[in-house]
């Protein structure tokens, strides 16, 4: 085992130990454990990139059984991408949580163990390299990402919670079914089993529609804009940055890795659902009546713009979208804390309370406004790049339909991203007053300013990320 | 340096003065006192006769004064000079209006006169016809702004026919010095005709005179007197400028112009004697005048190789006429019925422009014969040109029966009888200065008939006490053709609108977010939202994925 | 002698310098209004120096290239050729002005913070467009003054200016969406290339005809919609409730040029004329700026206010350089370029006064500017003498452009383009001269809303600003022939082009 995969075991270790000793913390002290976890777990993202930027991929091996048929952790460039969306999202929600979150709260109680083991649940999902382990960590993701979601005191936020659960018990039903398939059939459980024929389509679709669940694709989306909205802020912001991408990583990695030759109208199908789901969601977006409605539904938008990548499959086409994953991740992730700020401050989310805002809270203004840029693909952001990525390599297949699909997405965003920034900055109604609350500490709100920044920024240089991406996924190019 | 400020000062000066109106108090008294005396400027460089060359001006502007324009800087000088003496004491409305106008329309003939390239001479063209309007349009009644807006129309009109024409040079040759054009460039007979008909609307050549009998009541009277006398010969110089004699296949054209001459020269006249107004019986009068000068031009472009004796000639007609035609509209304002002594005044010009015996009319007369002859035109022409003094006699006594009983200003002006013995002397220098022969003696009986016959037949229609106008009068409006022109304008103005509101329908709204569309939306939003229907939903899209791998 | 390392780190700085300007606006905030000012003024005249100081080393002969590889293969390229500078050096002066104008046009009006940092961002995306040595380059800052112009449409909040900035933003994003399309599709045959005069398409033409007909096409409408090409203009008249400095900038120098920037280094940097011709769309250009002309003037003669007449006669005016370009030869390309500079003297002028009669007066209406010119000589004078320009008169700097374009178009065989530009100055002085009578010789009607009172020097800076631009179109036509004048960088330029 090399150095670097002994790291792999801190990603998983930190986080859980962390939410251990939360829970035994008297709940005054649970917040400093958490900020000392949460912090420290991102550190060994750093010596980890180095590692796969070297190697492509750090491999760990449990028992000394190789794969395919042992039970391993696998770090590869898609993985780290995301974690390092994750790892951002997660120090940048610190300041809000702290504030939301506080120990004179009854519901903060549970709250610092849950969102140490949704992070145990995140970065296990990531790393898996078995299919059982997968489904282990998207139970734990969803468990607790269900928990955090019922931390708000409303009675919608309880019933989105409820919905959610059943939904993605349901969905991981038919995931582990499928598993269960593959395992008769192989007698392995590692997602990448050079040799093995075609994988049987019954457990590859069962396996992905359960992931298609989880990762919120249209029309079985139905439980994500209610969860997002109502849950807390900070949670919202998390859970948008990681929590639907992961099991989207692992939706990639079934159809590139362990089926070996997916059958090609298969993709197609898929790409026309994300195609479904891209406009669906925006125009939903657009009729949206409350901001993180809005910012929930951009986000099946983008999900099923993510989902272009099947009928794509080009190892531009991976770039892309992995780097749209990266940038779209750190953009929603700033918008729901600034959407969390704004709740604080006016007491709701509806946007007929937004005009005005850019001059009580521009910061937050100015948050959003960043972010819609990285969302509608506007040069030079995040999303830009990911999008020049796509459309290239749409080009290059010739595939006609996605290239004009990906390039109406920008416009299809930009209607409901202008649409809320000219509510907040212009609307006559701007002199209205309404009852404020006192707003939180600036720190909450430069937190979500910079994963904004960082959001455009990476477009401006993006070649680490994208040499990372570079080497592809296996059986990505056929 | 010398040379750049004395080709300089008589366009630079007007437009200085013209500035300092803008400021109120001294500078604005200053300015209206000095600026009658502008056109006295132009005398410089024709004194000088130096030529300049500026380089970083306008498209390579080069000035200086030339045969060409000499004829027309004098008459400008003098004739100009004195209606802005006449002005000077009789304009008192709206004085900032009269004299920005007055000295931008100075300015720009200067300009014209004086540039030797083809850029500078459109300038001064361009800047002299706009400034012009100003004039017209003085007095800002309903009948001024009509005859503004008609001649503004033709001017503009007529001015991009003339820049078509002449970009039609500049395309092949560059902005090239005037003097070079005749021998440098081949052009199509279409654009020499647009430049012809685009300067014609300046001249008043029928059918493109409907904006002068219009103009000429509303405008101020000594603006008349100079837009008669001085501007409408800005179209010759333009005519002699862009389509030199001598210019390949210009002599072909000879000939039609010749007729359009003649033709404008008698429908001048008959138009003129069914006018009831005094101003605009006099506007016909130039009209038709201005028939006999596109005659001459039209007999120099026919014989060019003898344009150094025509020219000369050109310019005793263009004097004679733009004198003693300024002398008449003078005299529109100073109530020549009052005395013998005025009646005199007025007598001596109209004579002259009937080409009576002895008077600056004959020398135009000869002028003209001698160029139909070096052109080798048929004996016939000859009558009708004494035929048109005939004419003309008739039309200017019936403009004394008319102005006898006008009433206006009450004293006379000097500047007025300073006109009428300009117009006696200067066409007599003109041709004394270039040595041409006068052909006095040959030339007394062909000049005496025609008036003969026209006092006959004064005396005839005094004698059946009938006017001369005969007694059935075509119910012509002044500016005859316009009234129909008007009718078509509005016409093409409403199909153009039309054509517009065709060519710019906005496209369809890109983003028709239909209200329809958005229930729809909610509605099934709501409905896959509840728990069952998800469920459903997870299990069929399973399924239909299943099915899809089925499909080969 | 320049560094190397100057002649690369000069056109992003000269970009960059408004960036800056907007950030610290956007940080002193609201309050701060002189430290904005002197921001505003010290980055402007710092533009125009930088500005200045490239041009003349392009002038000796200096190659001024920034290269950054954005993607892999792709690379952001800011560099300085002639054309670059002609319209560099149009908006930092223009710029410069626009500022003095809205500093004082804003005195009194919220919200001002928010409107210069826009503004500044807005001038930094216009630059980037003049220095843009690749199509890529150019795309981005295109769509970076979509985003940064659309706050200053909507500035104002009310309805109307809200409708207009969804209009702007559909027409514009939309442009945009086409543009991307065409570009992805370019890199893709032709990889990363950087403008070259004539084109470096030329050898792609034999085998990708009709995909290099098509991008073309999607090009030209991408940036014709912020140039205005009719079909695409319907979000400029709407665009005009935006407070006049922004009118002023947008019709002058950014949106609207930037647009025909587009279309001229689509034709001559990218296809070059010659391939443009030989795909057969010369003459479909040619009719469609034609088109636009005409129609353009037609439609500013039936509209009755004041400001939405002149975003008409800018569509009309702005497809001038279009045609231009497309007659091509060294007489008409210059004309259209030299327009590029001449319409945005003249429309700028005509904007200000436009600005400060409906700021001073509460002037919007044509009708209500009867006898003016009593009350404002000098504003009226300006809006005059550029009006008369727009005609087309001589000397003022339109007649320079017309007289070029004119006899371009002659040369090249094409009366029909020729008459096209004579109806549209007809139609120009049918529509600008009642303005200019109204003005002046019309008696003076009464005045809708009191006169609002301001400072003196505010006063005095808004008049000045629009004396100045009016002064600089007398000027520039008058000594047209002058070695430094737009007309003669022009005609080098062109002789790059068309030899």
């Amino acid at each position: 085992m090399t150095p670097a995969a002994q790291l792999l075991i801190g990603l998983v270790f930190v986080p859980l130990s962390t939410a251990l000793v939360a829970v035994l913390l008297p709940p005054r002290r649970r917040r400093w454990a958490v900020v000392l976890g949460g912090l420290a777990w991102p550190c060994l993202l750093v010596p980890l990139s180095m590692a796969v930027a070297r190697e492509q991929s750090v491999v760990m091996v449990f028992g000394g059984w190789a794969p395919p048929l042992g039970i391993g952790w696998r770090l590869d460039a898609l993985g780290l991408v995301v974690l390092w969306v994750h790892a951002l999202a997660g120090i940048a929600a610190l300041p809000s949580a702290w504030r939301r979150f506080d120990p004179d709260l009854p519901e903060s109680g549970p709250f610092w163990s849950l969102w140490m083991i949704l992070a145990t649940g995140v970065n296990l999902a990531l790393l898996a390299a078995d299919l059982f382990n997968l489904y282990v960590a998207l139970e734990l993701t969803t468990l607790a990402a269900v928990a955090l979601i019922a931390t708000d005191d409303g009675i919608a936020a309880l019933a989105a919670a409820m919905r959610y659960l059943l939904l993605a018990v349901l969905g991981s039903l038919m995931y582990v079914l499928g598993v269960g398939l593959v395992y008769a059939q192989t007698g392995s459980l590692a997602m990448h089993q050079p040799g093995i024929e075609a994988l049987n389509n019954v457990a590859l679709v069962l396996m992905l529609t359960g992931l298609m669940v989880k990762a919120a694709i249209f029309p079985l989306h139905v439980w994500l804009p209610h969860a997002y909205s109502n849950a807390p802020g900070p949670v919202a912001a998390i859970m948008a940055a990681v929590v639907g991408k992961a099991a989207l990583v692992a939706f990639w990695r079934i159809w590139f890795e362990t089926a070996e030759a997916p059958p090609a109208q298969l993709a197609d199908f898929l790409g026309l659902i994300g195609a479904a789901a891209l406009v669906y969601g925006a125009i939903a977006a657009y009729l949206q009546p409350r901001l993180k409605m809005v910012i929930a539904y951009s986000s099946i938008s983008h999900f099923g713009f993510l989902l272009l990548l099947l009928p794509l499959a080009s190892q531009q086409a991976f770039q892309g979208a992995g780097f749209h994953l990266l940038a779209h991740g750190l953009a929603k992730a700033a918008m729901f804390l600034a959407a969390a700020n704004i709740v604080v401050v006016l007491g709701s989310d509806s946007i007929r309370h937004l005009p005005g805002l850019d001059k009580r809270m521009p910061l937050e203004a100015f948050t959003l406004a960043l972010a819609g840029v990285t969302l509608i693909g506007l040069p030079p952001s995040g999303g830009f790049t990911g999008k020049w990525m796509l459309l290239s390599a749409a080009w290059e297949t010739g595939g006609w339909f996605w290239l004009v699909l990906i390039v109406l997405s920008g416009l299809m965003s930009a209607a409901y991203v202008f649409r809320i920034l000219a509510l907040t900055c212009f609307h006559p109604a701007r002199r209205a007053v309404h009852h404020l609350h006192p707003r939180p500490p600036k720190i909450t709100s430069l937190a979500a300013l910079t994963l904004a920044l960082l959001a455009v920024v990476i477009g401006l240089y993006p070649h680490p990320v994208l040499d990372l991406l570079g080497a592809g996924m296996p059986g990505m190019v056929r | 340096m010398s040379a750049l400020v004395i080709n300089l000062l008589p366009v630079l000066t007007p437009l200085i003065v013209a500035a300092l109106l803008a400021f109120r108090g001294r500078p604005r008294a200053f300015a209206i006192s000095a600026a009658p005396w502008m056109p006295l400027l132009l005398a410089l460089p024709l004194l000088m006769g130096s030529r300049a060359e500026l380089t970083i001006v306008l498209l390579d502007l080069r000035l200086g004064a030339d045969a060409v324009a000499a004829p027309l800087s004098v008459l400008c000088a003098v004739a100009w000079g004195l209606a802005g003496w006449f002005a000077a004491n009789r304009v008192e409305k709206d004085r900032i209006l009269f004299w920005s106008g007055w000295l931008v329309s100075l300015a720009g003939i200067s300009l014209a006169l004086l540039a030797q390239d083809i850029a500078g001479f459109y300038s001064g063209y361009a800047m002299l016809s706009l400034a012009s309007w100003l004039l017209i349009i003085h007095a800002r009644t309903d009948e001024a702004w009509r005859a503004g807006r008609i001649y503004l129309v033709l001017a503009l009109a007529g001015e991009m026919a003339a820049f078509a024409g002449l970009i039609a040079i500049v395309a092949a040759v560059g902005n090239i010095a005037l003097g070079e054009l005749a021998t440098a460039v081949q052009l199509e007979p279409a654009w020499r005709w647009l430049i012809l008909a685009g300067f014609a609307v300046k001249m008043g050549v029928v059918p493109l005179h409907v904006w002068l009998p219009l103009a000429h009541p509303v405008a101020p009277i000594p603006a008349s007197a100079i837009l008669s006398g001085v501007i409408v010969k800005a179209g010759l110089l333009g005519w002699l400028r862009l389509v030199p004699p001598g210019s390949e296949g210009a002599a072909a054209i000879g000939p039609i112009l010749l007729v359009l001459g003649i033709v404008t020269a008698f429908a001048g006249v008959l138009i003129g004697l069914t006018q009831q107004r005094v101003k605009v019986v006099l506007a016909y009068s130039t009209i038709s005048q201005m028939g006999l000068v596109l005659m001459a031009y039209a007999a120099l472009l026919m014989a060019p190789d003898r344009a150094a004796v025509l020219l000369p000639w050109l310019g005793v007609m263009a004097l004679h006429h733009g004198l003693n035609k300024a002398s008449l509209f003078l005299a529109c304002g100073c109530a020549p019925g009052r005395s013998r002594l005025r009646g005199l005044l007025v007598a001596l010009p109209a004579l002259a422009i009937s080409a009576a015996p002895l008077t600056t009319g004959m020398l135009a007369k000869t002028g003209l014969k001698t160029a139909l002859a070096e052109a080798g035109v048929a004996h016939g022409w000859t009558l009708a040109l004494s035929l048109t003094s005939t004419a003309t006699a008739l039309l200017l006594w019936h403009f004394w029966r008319l102005v006898r009983s006008d009433s206006g200003y009450k004293t006379a002006h000097p500047a007025w009888v300073a006109m009428v013995l300009a117009g006696l002397v200067v066409p007599w220098i003109w041709v004394l200065v270039h040595g041409l022969d006068p052909h006095l003696l040959s030339g007394l009986w062909p000049a005496t008939w025609p008036l003969a016959l026209a006092a006959a037949i004064v005396v005839a229609s005094v004698w059946l006490k009938r006017g001369l106008a005969p007694r059935w009068r075509p119910g012509l409006p002044a500016g005859d053709l316009v009234v129909w022109l008007e009718g078509a304008a509005r016409l093409a103005g409403k199909g153009l609108t039309r054509l517009a509101r065709a060519g710019a329908a906005p496209l369809p709204n890109l983003y028709p977010v239909h209200v329809r569309m958005t229930r729809t939306l909610l509605w099934m939003e709501r409905k896959i939202t509840a728990l069952p229907v998800a469920g459903f939903l997870i299990l069929g899209l399973g399924g239909l994925l299943w099915l899809v791998t089925r499909v080969s | 002698m320049i560094s190397p390392w100057t002649t690369q780190i000069l056109p992003p700085a000269v970009v960059l310098v408004s960036t800056l300007a907007a950030i610290v606006i956007f940080v002193a905030g609201e309050a701060r209004q002189r430290l904005r000012i002197w921001v505003n003024l010290t980055a402007a005249l710092l533009k125009l120096l930088l500005v200045v100081w490239i041009g003349l080393e392009v002038l000796a002969g200096t190659t001024f290239m920034f290269r950054f590889e954005l993607l892999p293969g792709l690379e952001l390229i800011l560099h300085a050729d002639a054309l670059s500078i002609l319209f560099a050096s149009l908006s930092a002066v223009l710029w410069l002005v626009t500022t003095v104008y809205a500093i004082a046009y804003l005195e009194h009006s919220p919200n001002r913070a928010r409107f210069f940092g826009f503004f500044s961002l807005c001038v930094s995306a216009t630059m980037g467009i003049a220095m843009a040595g690749n199509l890529l380059t150019l795309f981005l800052f295109y769509e970076l003054l979509t985003l940064t112009t659309w706050p200053l449409v909507v500035h104002n909040g009310t309805p109307e200016a809200l409708a207009a900035g969804r209009s702007y933003l559909r027409y514009t994003l939309t442009g945009g969406v086409v543009l991307l399309t065409a570009l992805v599709w370019l890199y893709g045959l032709a990889g990363n290339a950087v403008f070259t005069p004539g084109g470096f398409l030329a050898p792609l033409a034999a085998e990708h005809g009709g995909a290099l007909t098509l991008i073309f096409v999607m090009l030209v409408a991408g940036f014709g919609v912020k140039a205005g090409l009719i079909p695409l203009h319907g979000w400029l008249p709407k665009a005009m409730v935006a407070p006049a400095p922004v009118s002023a900038l947008l019709h002058a120098v950014a949106v609207v040029k930037a647009g025909a920037f587009g279309i001229i280094r689509t034709v001559e940097d990218v296809y070059g004329l010659e391939l443009v011709a030989e795909l057969g769309m010369r003459l479909p250009l040619i009719t469609v700026a034609s088109w636009t002309i005409v129609i353009g003037s037609l439609l500013a003669l039936r509209e009755h206010h004041l400001k939405r007449r002149l975003a008409y006669s800018t569509v009309s005016q702005v497809s001038y350089i279009v045609l231009g370009i497309a007659v091509g030869g060294l007489l008409a390309t210059s004309g259209g370029m030299v327009h590029l500079v001449h319409q945005g003297l003249m429309k700028i002028t005509l904007f200000f006064c436009a600005g400060i009669f409906g700021l001073l007066l509460g002037v919007k209406r044509i009708d209500q500017l009867d006898g003016l010119g009593r009350r404002m000589p000098w504003v009226s004078g300006a809006f005059t003498v550029a009006a008369l320009g727009m005609i087309g008169l001589p000397p003022l700097v339109g007649f320079i452009s017309k007289w070029y374009l004119a006899s371009g178009a002659l040369a090249a065989g094409m009366p029909l383009v020729l008459a096209v530009l004579i109806t549209s100055a007809l139609l120009n002085a049918a529509y600008f001269l009642p303005l200019v009578r109204r003005l002046w010789l019309n008696p003076p009607g009464t005045l809708v809303e009191a006169p609002i009172e301001i400072g003196r020097l505010p006063r005095l800076a808004l008049m000045s600003s629009a004396v100045a631009t009016a002064a600089l179109v007398v000027v520039l036509g008058v000594l047209a022939a002058h070695p430094l004048s737009p007309l003669n960088w022009v005609v080098k330029i062109a002789q790059g082009y068309a030899p």
